[in-house]
């Protein structure tokens, strides 16, 4: 486009006007450029045809000249007084007579010759003696000759071109011959050209080069008698020729006659052939004009008629882009094409507008439950808190409990149909209607209490109480229960945002306290800040190599023998000193960044692993894995990798995982857990007992020992149930086939114990705490020396 | 007719004096050696001039627009009349030197003949009529002939001597005199060619 001319950008109405006009002008033109060629060409012939018309004519000037003065000069020749006159051989007689025939008719000299062509006398005296006059005698008694009686002679005579008759005189029989000249006057050249309308043009050149001309016109003449091509006189020519600004179209006779040469020329000015053609070239003209007015009136009217519903519908869909979908486009009743074009328009607005109701709905609505969503809740919450209405707002979050767990063991259908049951209690609710109540995630509601209606704990206990009664759905009884946190604005928050993450905030406390209902402080939120500092600093701890690999030493209850350790992660912080795990491994894990942390500690292991190594047998390492680690499809590989460089086999690393950490995704994780286990690492499930897995699902699992979480083995001493729980468990993992470790061992009791009940190894504060491997090194010596006997 | 008769008077007057005639045989050929016919040959001598008379009744009359006869040969001062045997006028003229006259428009017989008073050759022409063509031959010799296919003529009667001999043929051109030749004749029989110079004879 942009290599089109300027003015082709314009409206598309006028470059339809211009495109128009333009091609009416350009069939005008051609439509000229053809008749002018055919008027030239007509034009043309006309003027062939008027000049062979114009030699036809001149010919018989000629001839009719030739017979007049034939006739004029047989009169003569049989007059008797000339006959008497030239019978009498008496010159001066014969002389006056020939004088007095030739003014009668016209003639410019006459002659008598005897039979034997013998000059005998002329009308003019003078030419007597003359050489000149007996060559043209002569020269005539040769043409008659050659041509016979009846040839028309024309000659030069005296420069003049002149017809010649030669006629008897009998008396009665021959006594010679009458020669009479006739010379061609202008008045024959004049009116050959009035006769036939072509301009005739008499040259001639004697032989002394004295040219003499002959025009129709004047103009033509000083033409010619500034310049005759010698070819003129002896060819026949058919050429145009150029006369004063002026083209002849002209056809040359040349020809030599007696005494020189005569060229006769027809001719035709071009220009004053055309005249008449110029009123029709006129008449085309004022035509093409009036067209074109007439067009350019029509063709804008035309054009107005078709622009103008097109920029009504151009309005119509400015007014579509500018998201006003209410206004019907104009013109959707016209039958013709434009009307069609309006009524799609208009289908397409009608279309939109419903499309873009759906999208609303879609974009402030779930599409589950049918409540508002986070978008909406949110905007009209920051509503309320801008229309200045209230002093007051709150903002309650409702967060079902384990519901992703329900998710996994139930399925996701029951999980929806658990949403929509709990999106309608709400409802029921009169102090939650559909306006005020929205789900805001997963399994996360929220209600916004207005300062008027009834006191936020009061919503939200009525709320729980109503959420706490057991659901049966497909006759299956649910048990619910939920937590709920509860903020204020202006109280809590500054703002729609605050408010709502203030209860947010508020909700998760009361999950971790295990409340349900919580009302938020601002102690709550302390953290927060910390935690986004935190991350930046924990990848600058991994970069710095900040983080250190404690362990902590596991015996084996039969011999006493040091033959494991666990690795614990610690962060020597530059500033703050040593930083206890449970103030970032939480956060790591909650970020995602444990993955690094587990990456780094494999990684340092690995490379200490061989300088852990005792004679005669294998010293394992434990590592933490944590659900992020099983969730990660890279994880083994790295591992893998990471031993292959240190020359680690897998067996000398054992990986603990959580409870908890395979219950997250438990199909996953055991798929990991094979991948890792058919590798060759030893796995062990860790804090065993505070979780909700399954004895079948753990019998699926490829582990190899079971951690007994240490909060059953303090309580093991006093608490006659953990005894049993740790016995049962050991019993448990026996017959599985596993190994069991017991953590939190403190005291020497518990140890023994422990050796008693058949635990495999122990772990605790009684052996050992977690230190760096120099330390653990130097203190599995000692152990060593003070407990085996050698 | 008239001609052929008048030609034996002669003779007969001729030869009555005279004891013994020579016989004199002429060949009249043109400039290419080709024999002539109907050439006129005159004899001439001073002897012969003497007896030269005028002839009597001669005419020239005109009939289907023609003369009749073409050629009339006659002596010295002959009268001759023009009687026209037409229904319509003649204008008969002579350019002729030897006579110049104009009879104009008639018809019959004009009243006063022709004296033919010197000797030459008239042409003669009708104003009217323009292919109308005679001549009349003036002579003052009563002795003459014409020659036959062979271009030959034969005299009987002559006597020997020297003689002029004066000859005419139709094709000479206008204005063109007799041509003369100068024979002696002194046997009793003798052959002579008479060959013309005169341009216009030969075909």
């Amino acid at each position: 486009m942009s290599s089109l001319p300027r003015w082709m950008h314009v409206r598309l109405s006028v470059r339809f006007i211009l495109m128009t006009l333009l091609l009416l002008v350009l069939i005008q033109t051609v439509g000229f450029w053809i008749v002018q060629g055919a008027v030239e060409r007509y034009v043309r012939e006309d003027i062939q045809h008027s000049i062979s018309v114009s030699e036809r004519v001149w010919n018989k000037l000629i001839i009719q000249n030739h017979q007049q003065l034939e006739e004029g000069a047989e009169l003569l020749a049989s007059d008797f007084g000339f006959r008497s006159a030239v019978a009498s051989q008496d010159e001066n007689t014969i002389a006056s007579a020939l004088v007095n025939s030739s003014h009668r008719i016209g003639a410019s000299v006459a002659i008598l010759v005897d039979q034997q062509w013998h000059l005998k006398a002329s009308s003019k005296d003078d030419m007597m003696q003359s050489n000149k006059l007996a060559a043209l005698i002569d020269d005539l008694a040769k043409a008659r000759q050659e041509k016979g009686e009846e040839a028309y002679i024309t000659a030069l005579y005296s420069g003049v071109p002149t017809q010649f008759v030669v006629v008897p005189v009998r008396a009665p029989r021959l006594l010679g011959y009458v020669i009479m000249g006739f010379a061609i006057e202008r008045d024959m050249v004049a009116e050959a050209r009035d006769l036939s309308g072509i301009d005739v043009v008499l040259m001639s050149n004697n032989k002394e080069s004295d040219v003499n001309v002959l025009a129709s016109s004047e103009r033509l003449e000083q033409h010619f008698l500034q310049d005759i091509p010698g070819q003129f006189f002896l060819e026949n020519l058919a050429l145009d020729m150029r006369v004063a600004e002026d083209t002849y179209v002209s056809v040359i006779h040349g020809q030599q006659v007696i005494g020189g040469f005569l060229s006769l020329a027809f001719m035709k000015s071009l220009e004053e052939a055309g005249t008449q053609f110029d009123e029709l070239f006129h008449q085309y003209l004022v035509i093409t004009l009036i067209g074109l007015v007439v067009f350019a009136v029509a063709v804008t009217w035309l054009s107005r008629r078709v622009a103008r519903p097109l920029e009504r519908l151009t309005d119509a869909t400015g007014a579509l882009e500018q998201g006003n979908y209410d206004v019907e486009v104009s013109g959707v009743r016209r039958t013709d094409e434009v009307g069609e074009l309006a009524r799609s328009f208009d289908g397409m607005r009608s279309s939109i507008k419903q499309q873009q109701e759906t999208i609303t709905k879609l974009a402030y609505n779930d599409a589950l439950t049918g409540l508002p969503n986070r978008l909406s809740f949110r905007s009209k919450v920051a509503q309320m808190i801008q229309s200045g209405e209230y002093d007051a707002l709150s903002v309650i979050t409702i967060n079902l409990d384990r519901f992703k767990q329900i998710n996994d063991v139930l399925g996701y259908e029951m999980g929806d149909e658990i949403l929509k049951a709990t999106a309608t209690r709400l409802l029921g609710e009169s102090c939650s209607g559909h306006e005020k109540l929205a789900r805001v995630s997963g399994d996360e509601f929220s209600v916004l209490v207005l300062p008027n209606e009834d006191s936020a704990s009061h919503v939200a206990s009525s709320l729980l109480a109503r959420l706490n009664q057991p659901l049966e759905i497909d006759n299956n009884l649910i048990d619910l229960s939920a937590s709920i946190g509860i903020a204020t604005w202006p109280l809590d928050a500054s703002g729609c945002d605050d408010l709502i993450n203030a209860s947010q905030v508020a909700m998760y406390t009361a999950k971790r306290r295990s409340e349900d209902i919580v009302v938020y402080k601002s102690d709550f939120v302390t953290s927060t800040p910390e935690s986004l500092s935190l991350l930046s600093e924990l990848r600058r701890a991994v970069t710095n190599n900040e983080l250190r690999v404690y362990l902590q030493p596991k015996v084996s209850t039969a011999n006493h023998k040091v033959v494991a350790a666990e690795a614990l992660v610690r962060w020597q912080h530059p500033e703050k000193g040593l930083v206890p795990p449970y103030k970032f491994v939480p956060f790591a894990e909650q970020t995602g960044f444990i993955r690094e942390i587990t990456k780094w500690m494999i990684s340092a292991l690995a490379e200490q692993w061989q300088a852990l190594q005792q004679e005669n047998r294998l010293f394992r390492v434990s590592v933490n894995l944590s659900t992020r680690d099983l969730l990660s499809p890279s994880f083994p590989d790295y591992v893998r990798q990471t031993l292959d460089t240190f020359d680690v086999p897998t067996s000398g690393v054992c990986l603990e995982i959580t409870e908890s950490a395979i219950m997250d995704d438990p199909a996953f994780a055991e798929q990991t857990l094979a991948k890792l286990s058919n590798m060759g690492f030893r796995l062990s499930i860790d804090d065993f007992g505070t979780g909700y897995s399954s004895l079948g699902y753990l019998k699926r699992l490829p582990v190899n020992e079971l951690k007994v979480d240490q909060s059953f083995v303090f309580g093991m001493m006093d608490d006659a149930n953990d005894r049993t729980i740790v016995q049962s468990t050991i019993d448990l993992a026996h017959n599985l086939g596993l190994d069991v470790v017991a953590e939190g061992v403190e005291t020497a009791e518990m140890y023994q114990v422990l050796g008693e009940l058949g635990c495999e190894e122990a772990q605790g504060y009684f052996i050992g705490k977690p230190m760096p491997i120099e330390a653990f090194l130097t203190w599995r010596e000692q152990w060593q020396e003070e407990h085996i006997e050698a | 007719m008239l001609k052929c008769s008048s030609y034996l008077a002669v003779s007969f007057a001729l030869a009555w004096p005279c004891v013994s005639f020579a016989q004199i045989d002429f060949k009249v050929v043109d400039e290419q050696g080709q024999p002539l016919n109907e050439a006129v040959v005159f004899v001439k001598s001073p002897a012969l001039q003497a007896k030269s008379q005028p002839l009597a009744n001669v005419e020239m009359a005109q009939a289907d627009r023609q003369f009749i006869p073409g050629v009339q040969v006659v002596t010295l001062n002959t009268s001759m009349t023009f009687p026209n045997q037409d229904d319509v006028r003649h204008h008969v003229y002579s350019f002729s030197p030897a006579k110049v006259f104009e009879l104009e428009l008639y018809t019959g017989t004009p009243d006063t003949p022709v004296v033919f008073d010197e000797v030459g050759i008239v042409e003669l022409g009708c104003n009217i009529h323009d292919s109308m063509l005679a001549w009349v031959l003036v002579n003052d010799t009563p002795v003459f002939a014409k020659t036959n296919d062979t271009g030959a003529v034969v005299f009987n009667d002559l006597m020997p001597s020297a003689y002029t001999l004066e000859v005419w043929h139709k094709n000479f051109p206008y204005g063109a005199p007799y041509e003369a030749f100068t024979v002696t004749a002194e046997e009793l029989k003798s052959t002579h060619t008479l060959q013309l110079k005169t341009k216009g004879v030969s075909f």
